[in-house]
């Protein structure tokens, strides 16, 4: 769409306005709804006419075709599921009660809408940890390996977890694949506590 | 026009958000119920929504969960869409304006009488036509000039012309905003995207299984403001948008489409 500026005028206000009304006009007309249940007959309409954009990340190669149409509480469960954090983690993370959680997980309420990028951010990682086939995703939420935060302060944080979630998924195959190799998983010893023990001989008498 | 393309006519009225309407809705069926909307669904969806406002810079669209609950006819011929800021009165067998215009007053009517209003934000009115050609005839026969769109020997898969135009119109607020399509395509008769007729029927006539050469007038044209909650100048400001749709229609067909649709 063409926008009306004089030529060799600074055209950036007129320029700016003339796109806004349009933006206006065109994308929201009388009745305009555009559910996401549906987004296959109006993204292609779209596509020629607004700048979508796109997230900086994906959970997986195919995420930007993929439109997520779960609602928020079906993300509480997949985080449930997948990352089956305490429930006072994750009231921390959205910056509500442990109540609000129970209420939101019972749907006798919904979340507010400021609190939907944590809840979507925070299944989009489950997503991650699930492709990646990572099985105790759960613990490595609250390693205090970025600096000092964890994943779950990153995301309480609103900020870009994506660089985060690549560094734990690799870490996790590393200690996956050195658990592997040790020969433990093989190992015909039983397992024992003896490591847990403060002095140095087992079995020696504990007061001398 | 006895044969008008009409296939769907929408109604809509903004106003001040009410966060709890969830509470108040049965009470508002309940009325509409008694003017013979019995039909009652709730429809909870995540929309991607674009705000935008003149003198503003346009955020980030935004995903949102949003609950509406459509009050419709049993024939699902007509019906309401309510949400916590909008009222919509859609129809899939528009007959004249006579019988159209006063139900979107009547819905907001019983709105207002259990949430009391404050105001009305925008007003719109929003027409589809349908231009499908008889045997031996084609869509350039029902369109004025220069509106079938660029033609060089590719193969289009659709043509769409915008059009938008300031108007006078009255009382509540003075200016409009017209917006006028044309899509042309060969497909079957469908809605424009961001458009879809929950809970209706459409018109026998328009229920084509067939892929067609045909094309669709799609005008809107609303008003925006702080307009009061008086039904007497609301009813005058929808007579006054209907009377723009009603000059930009009739700028947009041939008298040969005229003639086939009297």
């Amino acid at each position: 769409m063409y926008a009306n500026y004089p030529v060799g005028v600074n055209p950036l206000q007129p320029l700016r306005s003339a796109v806004q009304t349009a933006f206006v006009v065109m994308l929201v007309g009388t009745g305009s709804a555009y559910g996401m249940d549906r987004s296959d007959t109006w993204l292609p309409y779209l596509k020629h006419r607004v700048p979508f954009i796109q997230e900086t990340c994906a959970p997986s190669d195919n995420y930007a075709e993929r439109v997520d149409v779960r609602t928020p509480l079906e993300h509480l469960e997949n985080i449930r599921t997948v990352l089956n954090p305490a429930v006072s983690d994750l009231a921390s993370v959205f910056d509500v009660s442990r109540q609000a959680i129970y209420k939101w997980l019972s749907n006798d309420s919904k979340p507010e809408p400021e609190k939907l990028y944590r809840i979507q951010a925070l299944s989009y990682i489950a997503d991650s940890f699930k492709e990646a086939g990572v099985a105790r995703a759960g613990s490595l939420l609250k390693m205090k390996t970025f600096g000092g935060r964890s994943l779950l302060d990153i995301v309480k944080a609103r900020d870009d977890w994506c660089a985060a979630v690549d560094v734990l998924i690799s870490e996790s195959r590393r200690m996956d694949l050195a658990y592997e190799r040790s020969g433990l998983a093989k190992s015909k010893a039983k397992s024992t506590s003896d490591w847990l023990a403060s002095q140095s001989i087992p079995a020696s008498r504990e007061d001398v | 026009m006895t044969k008008a393309p009409v296939y769907y006519a929408l109604a809509q009225a903004q106003f001040n958000p009410v966060a709890a309407m969830a509470k108040y809705v049965d009470e508002i069926q309940d009325i509409l119920r008694r003017e013979g909307y019995t039909l009652f669904e709730s429809q909870e969806i995540t929309q991607l929504q674009f705000a935008g406002f003149a003198g503003q810079v346009p955020t980030k669209p935004e995903l949102m969960q949003v609950t509406n609950w459509i009050i419709s006819k049993s024939d699902r011929t007509a019906g309401f869409i309510l949400s916590s800021s909008s009222l919509a009165f859609h129809t899939t067998h528009y007959e004249t304006r006579n019988e159209f215009l006063p139900e979107l007053v009547q819905g907001l009517q019983a709105v207002h009488k259990v949430v009391s209003l404050e105001h009305i934000a925008r007003l719109g009115l929003r027409y589809l036509d349908a231009v499908i050609p008889g045997e031996g005839e084609t869509v350039s026969q029902y369109l004025a000039g220069g509106l079938q769109g660029v033609s060089f020997g590719a193969k289009q898969r659709y043509s769409m012309s915008e059009s938008v135009f300031e108007t006078e119109t009255g009382p509540l607020v003075k200016s409009g905003t017209l917006v006028a399509r044309i899509y042309c395509a060969t497909a079957l008769l469908g809605y424009p995207p961001d458009l879809i007729p929950h809970g209706l029927q459409p018109m026998s006539r328009f229920q084509i299984n067939d892929v067609a050469s045909h094309a669709v007038m799609d005008a809107d044209h609303f008003v925006e403001g702080t307009m009061p909650i008086d039904f007497e100048q609301i009813k005058q400001q929808m007579a006054s948008l209907h009377a723009g749709i009603k000059q930009s229609f009739e700028a947009t067909i041939t008298p040969h489409a005229e003639e086939v649709w009297r």
